[in-house]
Formats: C-alpha cells, structure tokens, sequence
C-alpha cells in the first residue's frame, strides 16, 4: 500500500515511500557523501544494503554530517550555527504532514520519512524547533544504523546494541555539550558541571515535572502507542512512566555499579534510558533487557549515573526491522503539548494538520462549525494569524472551555464564539472560505441525533463556503465507510456527474475499500480534482489521510467547492 | 465571566456603557417589538480612550455582520441586520493592520455595519460607501478597524428584524440556538 503525500499546490512531488528508506536520488548522493548507507526497502520492509560488508548495521561509519566530531568542531564555528541532523516521531499518517512541515518551517534537507519517524537536517535554532506542530517528539539524531539481524542469541545481540554506544570518551563530551547548548537556550537547568543540585531544588524539580508529567500522562501514552510498528513485533513499554517495574530494576543494578563509575568529576550527570523495540528483535529481547544493558554501558563509558525520575539527560533507543536509532530528546514535554492551549480536545497534531489542509490564505474566513474546545481553531489561528475565526457550538460547556482556551492563548481578537447548531447556522451562504470540523460522532462526545445527520451536516457546510473554499474533517472509521455511500448517493444527484469521472472514482472508492487493518487511506492525486468529478453537490474530495488517534484510526477529509451550474 | 483574571461579581456594574442601550427599533411590517429593560449604569459617554482591563472578549461587530436570523418562515433577507440592543458594551485595543483590515472591507455588508455602530453609540464617522481607494486611506482604515474590531457587546439581545425573535448575548457569546418548534 502507497501513502500519496500531502500535495500542496506548488509543492514538487517526491518519489518516496513513507515507510521503507527508499530515498530520492538527492537525497542518496547527500548520504553517500558522508558515508553513511543508502538503503532501499522493499515492500515487505527487509532492507537490502549496498556495499556493506560488515556485521549488520552496525559498520562503523564514522559521525553524521554536521556532527561536531566533523568538520563543524574543527571550523570552529559554533555548533549552534552548523547544521544539526534530527529526527521527529509523528502519529501514525502525520508523517507526510511533518515531512512538509520541516521542509517549509525549518528548510530541513536530507529529509527521510520512515514509517513514526521523520529524520532530518537543519540549521534552524531550537526556538525555531520548537515550533513543529505535527510532531510528537523531536531528538537530535545520534546514531542510525540498518536494522539489527534477529538472531537467537541474545548474548550476541545485546553485544551489539551496546557497541552501538562505545565511543571514545570525547564523543560523549561532545554530545554533552551539543545538548547543553539545546537546554541553555531553553532556559532550562543548563550548568551540569556543578556538583548535584541540593536534594530539596531536585525534589521540587521533581514536583514540578510530576505534575507535568500527571497532566501529559495519557498524551505520553498516546505517545506510544503510536509508536507502534506495524506488523510483527511486540509493542514494548517506554519506561517514561516512572512507575514501571522495568525502572526500578534498572535502579537497583545502578546503585552497585553507580559507585565505580564516578570517574569524571565534570560529567556529574545523571541520564535515562527510553528503550523501544519491536519486529524480530522484541521476540529475543525486551526492552528493560536492552535498556539495562545500555544503561550499564554508558555508566561504565561516562561515568554518568542513572536517574530515572529526573535525569539530565535521556537516552532514546529505538529498535526495529527498519533500523536502529539512537537519539537524545531535545524537549521535555513532547511537541504535541502546546502551553498555549489550556484544555486540550482533539489532539494538538491532528488539528494542526487539518488547519493546514485548509489553504488558510491572509484575510480568510475560517468556521469550525462543532468547535467543541476550540482545539482546531487555536491551532489554525496561531499559525495562520491573518485570518478571522469562528467556532460555534451546542454546548454550553464545551463554548466555556473554548473561551477559556481562547483567552488562555491570547487569541480573542481572532476567534469568535457562537452558540449555534450545525444543522442551521445563522450565518449567510458563500461567506467563508474555509470550514474545518471535528465530526464527534462515535468518538469522545457523543452527539444527541444519529449518524444519519451526516449528510445535512456537508449541505450546511457547502453552503456557507465560498466556491473555491476548502473543507476539512476528521472522521472516525464508521463515518469513513459511511461517506462512500453518501457520495455515491450524491453522484447519482448531480446534474453535474461526468461520466468520465466515475473509473476514477471507482478507483478511489477501491482504494477506501482496503480493509487491511494498518491501512493509511491515501491521498488522492490532483487529477482526480481535475476530472470535476463532484462527490456531493458542487464538492469535490481533494485528498483523505488516515491518521491515528492513539486507540482508534480516524480520517481527514478534504474538499474543494467547485464553480457548478447551481452556484453560479 | 468566564476566564477573567478577576472574578467578577454577578451584578457587576459594566465598565463602559453605550449611551443608549434601549434602542427600540420603529415596528416594521407589524411586527411585535420587545422592549428590553437593560441595567444602565454611568452615563459617561463612550469614548475611544476608554479601554477596559481583564477579561471582556464581546461580540464584535465583524461576528454581527455576518449573523443573521435562521427562523423558519422569514421573507428572503428577512433575517438580516440582526438589531443589537446592548446592555455591556466594552472597547478593548486591538493592534492595527491596515493590510488585514483592507482585506475585509469588500466583504462588508457595509449598511449594516453602519447601522449597528451607531445603535451602539459608536458613530463610526464612515462614510454611506467605501470611497474606491480606501486602500490607502489610513485614517479610514483606522475608523473601519475601531468599529469592526474593537467594539464589543458582552451582554444583550439581537433581534430578528422579521420575526422579532431575540437571541441573547451573554458573556460575549450570542446564542442564536433555535427551539424545536422554531426549527
């Protein structure tokens, strides 16, 4: 299965697959320019390499480019300026919109879209990273290898999970202070060579972060599960969650060795191991297995000690049949935790992607006709502030909420409030141009009339949209299925069907049909816009993303009105 | 109101008032006129500089504007300029961009707009029509962002000029749900 990538107008398009690390030709010749495989997966994701002898993935390949070990160290420039080399976790489907997105806000190169990982280059500050909308998690990129050979014995394999973090001790160093230079500019604690920090400034440090960890707890489980590779593999626990038993053991075995390891006095440090595995490796080993042993590992190396509520630093591992990553977290709470929105709805990603669906132009008009929280208008207006927003709402809760977001975020002079029904909104036909929605049906709020109210919902929305406008919406699978026969009813309604749109439209229709269960519904290609085929009334889909809501699938859905003989 | 800094108590005296919260439009068509009693307080007259801190994020008057009366039964257009009859009106400073607010002006039911400004007693000193190069004109466009943008109704009722049909305006938000009959 093919995922077609966000197509935006003027946007080339690349020939890549999301999920294997088949790269366009630029992208290889940049790789191979600093030594690091170019691999192609084929479609069952077993990857073939090219020209490597050594043991599997695990060829000593020398530093990434941009890496201060290299030329960067040597120019003396400050690391800061240099190019640094990243990767970003995303939910299942946002992948194409983060790839865009780096590419557009952070004119990242040598981007390569991997199934939950974006990997990518960037000069862009941390200011500037910070500001990702469709990522989950960014971390600066350590190592990247081919995906570890499943063998039998475990001995043998933990032997090369750890090699993958022996380096000589200045590597470390300089890892250290890349990630200093991250966390100075952050404002965080950044002067880790002093001694501890005094029990009580660690303990209310502790506070603080459990209670932000309390408040992003069920979003860093969404986090993970996320995470989840397809097909084979086990879904293993990230010890984020500092209550998991993996943790503990983990403080057991460091207390004994914690103490010969405190060789270097400058690298007072405390770190933490996030390991995640899956695919052939996780049915020899589990992730507590692995992170103990890498734990144990860097002890030895740094002489850093293990803390696994609140260490300086953490170590990501990630293991799987494409490849093995190594990264450190630039951040501590996740990108998807926007401090500018008090009480989150839809998820901060996916409405983010939805927004930027919506071809939001200066001095639009936007409408989220079921707003609930307001979630997909904070998001739209913060990024695209030249334009009006209205949300409207049944609920007097749900308005209340919205406001108190709005305000929390700042944003009253953008977005306006209206208690109002989606079937009939008191506002004129052709007046905005875009309408962007979270359908609730079937999903956290359930609304009072049944599904069949779906159809009425799209007339209300198509008749306010100005022609050109864009709608966007979330669908939970149900409502998926649902839109094929609603839009197949619709063509039979239009005096405008063409007949020569209908194989395409079959195709489409096919393509919906896929039932496999890790389907991503793909986007639909610009010339299916092209055949005029309209879908309902003057509406024309112009793309459907499957994305993953953490527990369920759900799908974006975009259309475009079109000039009919009805609205001219 | 919700999310203000400072609670505020329940019969919290507005901080601004418009002069003339009573406006009671002239019975049109036979149709019924509510009269609404509204609290006035303070009868200072409303000026630009009077700016009010903390909460009040209000119905502006770009939001009224676009709203127009969804009852069954109107004759076309009949559901459109809503009457405001305002009983909270604040002003709150809004950063001026004249680029933004050029984007607006065609998309303006310019009469309405006009119309409800005053009833607001914020006589916007606009002319009945955009002149054609008000693209260009700042002090214009300063006028036309001040009454769209910046002016406020945190409580009171819109009118339905057909049916008579009040919607209320509470907390900044109108309320334009429809009963099951009327529906």
């Amino acid at each position: 299965m093919r995922t077609r990538l966000l197509q935006h107008s003027n946007a080339p398009l690349h020939g890549q697959r999301w999920r294997g690390l088949l790269l366009n030709r630029e992208e290889r010749e940049a790789l191979r320019s600093h030594h690091l495989p170019a691999c192609t997966v084929g479609p069952r994701g077993s990857p073939s390499r090219h020209g490597e002898a050594a043991p599997a993935g695990l060829t000593a390949i020398g530093p990434p480019r941009g890496w201060p070990g290299s030329t960067l160290r040597a120019a003396g420039r400050d690391k800061m300026a240099g190019a640094g080399r990243y990767f970003c976790t995303a939910g299942r489907g946002l992948e194409p919109f983060l790839e865009r997105e780096v590419r557009a806000r952070l004119g990242a190169t040598e981007v390569d879209c991997t199934a939950g990982k974006v990997f990518f280059s960037t000069e862009a500050a941390p200011g500037e990273l910070r500001k990702l909308k469709s990522g989950e998690r960014l971390f600066l990129l350590l190592k990247k290898r081919t995906a570890l050979v499943g063998s039998r014995n475990k001995g043998k394999m933990l032997h090369d999970i750890k090699s993958l973090f022996i380096e000589e001790p200045k590597y470390w160093q300089d890892v250290i202070s890349i990630w200093r230079n991250f966390h100075g500019c952050e404002g965080k604690k950044d002067d880790v060579s002093q001694e501890n920090p005094s029990p009580l400034k660690r303990k209310s440090k502790e506070r603080d972060t459990a209670s932000k960890r309390q408040k992003t707890e069920e979003q860093v489980r969404e986090t993970v599960s996320e995470e989840h590779q397809t097909g084979a593999g086990e879904r293993c626990v990230v010890p984020e969650d500092s209550q998991t038993e993996s943790e503990t053991s983990l403080a057991d075995s460091s207390k004994s060795s914690g103490e010969k390891a405190i060789a270097n006095e400058q690298l007072n440090f405390s770190f933490r191991v996030s390991c995640r595995c899956s695919g052939a490796i996780a049915k020899v080993l589990t992730s507590q297995e692995i992170g103990r042993a890498v734990g144990v590992t860097l002890m030895k190396q740094c002489g850093w000690q293990a803390d696994l509520r609140d260490p300086d630093v953490e170590i990501f591992l990630h293991l799987n049949d494409v490849h093995s990553v190594v990264g450190i977290p630039l951040f501590r709470l996740p990108l998807a935790n926007r401090e500018y929105i008090k009480t989150a709805g839809l998820r901060s990603t996916i409405a983010w992607a939805m927004a930027s669906l919506a071809e939001i132009s200066a001095g639009a008009f936007v409408l989220d006709p079921m707003c609930g929280l307001g979630t997909i208008l904070l998001e739209a207006a913060k990024e695209w502030p030249e334009a009006c927003y209205w949300g409207a709402d049944i609920s007097d809760s749900q308005l209340e909420g919205a406001d108190v977001n709005i305000r929390s975020a700042g944003l009253m002079d953008k977005i306006e409030l209206l208690k109002a029904s989606v079937k009939a909104l008191p506002l004129p036909s052709e007046s905005f141009d875009a309408v962007i929605s979270d359908i609730p049906f079937g999903k956290k709020f359930k609304i009072t009339k049944d599904i069949q109210v779906l159809p009425d919902l799209l007339q209300e929305m198509e008749r306010l949209l100005r022609v050109g406008g864009t709608i966007v919406l979330l669908l939970s699978r149900d409502l998926h299925k649902r839109m094929d026969d609603i839009t197949k009813c619709a063509e039979h309604d239009s005096p405008d069907a063409s007949s020569g749109g209908t194989s395409e439209t079959t195709t489409a229709e096919a393509l919906h049909a896929d039932g496999n269960s890790s389907s991503l519904v793909n986007g639909v290609e610009e010339s299916f816009l092209s055949s005029r085929q309209t879908c309902f009334g003057s509406l024309v889909r112009d793309g459907v993303y499957g994305v993953s809501l953490g527990k369920t699938d759900a799908f974006i859905y975009k259309y475009k009105k079109i000039c009919t003989a009805g609205n001219q | 109101m919700v999310g203000t800094s400072k609670p505020a108590p329940l019969n919290h005296v507005p901080r601004s008032m418009t002069s003339s919260p009573l406006r009671v439009s002239s019975p049109r068509h036979g149709c019924p006129v509510t009269v609404v009693t509204a609290v006035q307080s303070g009868a200072a007259p409303l000026s630009p500089e009077v700016t009010q801190t903390g909460g009040g994020a209000g119905m502006k008057l770009l939001t009224h504007n676009l709203l127009c009366s969804n009852v069954r039964g109107l004759r076309p257009g009949g559901g459109f300029p809503l009457r405001i009859q305002a009983s909270d009106v604040s002003v709150r400073p809004v950063p001026f961009n004249a680029a933004f607010v050029a984007r607006l002006v065609p998309r303006l039911r310019w009469g309405a707009l006009l119309e409800a400004a005053e009833s607001l007693g914020h006589p916007s000193e606009l002319p009945p029509e955009p002149a054609p190069d008000y693209e260009g004109d700042e002090a214009f466009l300063r006028r036309v962002h001040h009454v769209l943008l910046e002016v406020e109704v945190l409580e009171g009722f819109l009118q339905c000029p057909d049916s008579g049909r009040q919607f209320p305006i509470s907390r900044g938000i109108p309320n334009m749900l429809l009963s099951e009959e009327e529906a």
